[in-house]
């Protein structure tokens, strides 16, 4: 095994230590830059061009506070604090609720999300690279054939940066964070000069439904999705938190508020430009030369921001046993293999890129629910931390040959109650969404029912390390 | 010392992890279980808060445009 394979292996199992107080890196001001600077980058621009489509610009804002807020609620309760208190990853934790193998198939049902994801940044840059050539050279590059052509060069790329290691990773972020805050007030500046935000209010949304109601509860439904996006980094991230406090109220200011305000940014330049890509937007809002730029930058920041999906997901399947023992080379292929099959149908995912959020709404509200009420209401607060690291069938969460059925009937079962309000895929809706939205009658599907079945199968059988 | 032997007995060889992140794991675990955690939990004070932004900002506008848009 090479060095670099080596430091790989170790990283993944030094990664699951407890972090300890003194090796905490981030106070409250810290993390608030740090998760402000992860949470304003380009995916916001795709999610306000998205909301766009429903409703106006007032409404997107509010929508966007109002689903953002409920859902990161929701996850910093479910991940954060659990992580900050005991210093482990999201993942880690949820072997608690999940069982040590049940966490296991979790990690590859995360993969597809981020699959998702790649997929949408390397086609946003490869548009963007398409915009810059018909730009300069006045002919249409807009075909298929160099929508899926670029794309599968960008996914090269970020794969090579990945391949490299975290020190190239960690340089582009460096970068990118800065160059992404600048690419963004220098959007608002042009906007408030040409346009001005008192007319950007009145213009209307680009394909709405004729109901307003459900206009804005798509763009609500929508946006509880971009929230419930963070669930597989924000856990990682509160475990270097030096309080729960700082841990916790960082997510609010940055993923709520600084979200936001790039949402509001993308559904305004949406609404302006009347098209909700944002690769789209920046030659006729910002002009030849600087639309250019800031398409580069744009891209330069995908790249970094796909990098980092790439490794980060693909350390997590390296805790998956098939995968520990295989190079670097090869896990993080497993991860691009479906990334380059994807690709091939880039136009039609991007362009229904929704369904990503979706799909977040799917996978990561019942696991938050799920969460927050194994660990405040079954378990008090309080984790038998041995049980997290014995990987044998000893360990009291091991259930039932390491799947916790309770969590695993109660995640497969919310799909069907999803579907019994909205098609994530096509959002076509029933009569009963008007009443309620899909992830929030998820949300007290999975609540109720994950902790009657609790009691009434693993309390009483003695499953779980609950009877402690 | 007495809780590190029986971490020690209970997980020696059942981490998956080399002997040396097993060590550093032991002695994590020794610190946990005799402090009961890493930081403390949020205060009352902040679950206020918590409660009020949720309602206020998250179910509040839910609420108000549901009445004025159902």
């Amino acid at each position: 095994m090479s060095k670099h394979e080596t430091s790989i292996n170790s990283e993944v199992q030094f990664d699951l230590l407890p972090i300890m107080k003194n090796d905490r890196e981030y106070g409250f001001r810290d993390y608030s830059f740090v998760i402000t600077g992860f949470a304003v980058a380009t995916w916001c621009f795709l999610i306000g061009g998205t909301l766009a489509l429903f409703v106006d610009f007032k409404l997107a804002i509010i929508a966007s506070i109002s689903g953002n807020m409920i859902a990161i609620i929701l996850l910093s309760m479910s991940t954060s604090l659990p992580s900050a208190k005991y210093g482990v990853d999201g993942f880690t934790s949820s072997i608690s609720y999940l069982g040590h193998n049940g966490t296991k198939s979790y990690l590859v049902l995360n993969a597809v999300v981020t699959v998702g994801w790649t997929i949408v940044l390397c086609t946003l840059v490869s548009r963007s690279v398409i915009q810059i050539l018909n730009h300069l050279t006045g002919k249409d590059f807009s075909s298929n054939l160099y929508v899926v052509l670029f794309g599968l060069i960008v996914a090269f790329f970020c794969w090579f940066v990945t391949l490299r290691g975290p020190h190239l990773i960690k340089i582009m972020s460096s970068i990118v964070v800065p160059v992404f805050l600048v690419v963004i007030v220098v959007l608002i500046i042009i906007i408030s000069k040409n346009v001005g935000w008192g007319e950007i209010a009145h213009m209307p949304a680009l394909e709405p439904f004729d109901d307003p109601w459900l206009n804005f509860l798509i763009a609500f439904e929508l946006s509880l999705g971009a929230g419930f996006s963070w669930w597989p980094n924000i856990g990682g991230l509160a475990r270097i938190c030096k309080t729960s406090r700082a841990a916790f109220w960082p997510n609010i200011l940055g993923l709520v508020f600084a979200a936001t305000v790039g949402t509001g940014l993308g559904a305004a330049a949406a609404l302006l430009i009347g098209d909700s890509d944002p690769a789209s937007w920046m030659i006729p809002i910002c002009g030849g030369a600087l639309g250019i730029l800031a398409l580069i930058l744009v891209s330069i920041a995908n790249i970094s921001a796909n990098s980092i999906m790439i490794y980060t997901t693909s350390l997590g399947l390296k805790q998956i046993k098939a995968l520990f023992r295989q190079r670097w080379f090869i896990v993080t292929a497993v991860y691009m293999i479906p990334t380059f099959i994807g690709l091939f149908w880039s136009n039609l995912i991007y362009d229904h890129f929704y369904f990503i959020l979706g799909l977040a709404c799917l996978i990561y509200c019942p696991i938050s629910m799920v969460a927050v009420v194994d660990f405040f209401l079954l378990r008090n607060q309080k984790w038998d931390m041995r049980q997290f690291y014995n990987k044998t069938p000893e360990s009291k969460f091991y259930f039932w040959k390491g799947f916790n059925p309770v969590a695993v009937f109660v995640f497969i079962t919310a799909t069907p109650v999803y579907y019994f309000f909205l098609d994530p895929i096509t959002l076509e809706y029933t009569a009963a969404f008007r009443y309620a939205t899909a992830t929030g009658a998820v949300a007290v599907y999975c609540t109720i029912m994950y902790y009657i079945l609790s009691k009434a199968v693993c309390f009483k059988m003695k499953k779980g390390g609950y009877e402690q | 010392m007495e809780s590190m032997m029986s971490i020690r007995e209970e997980l020696t060889g059942k981490t998956e992890m080399s002997p040396e992140n097993e060590n550093d794991l032991f002695i994590r675990l020794e610190e946990i279980e005799r402090d009961g955690k890493i930081v403390d939990p949020l205060p009352k004070a902040d679950w206020i808060g918590i409660a009020a932004t949720f309602f206020v900002l998250g179910i509040f506008p839910l609420l108000y445009y549901a009445i004025k848009l159902f």
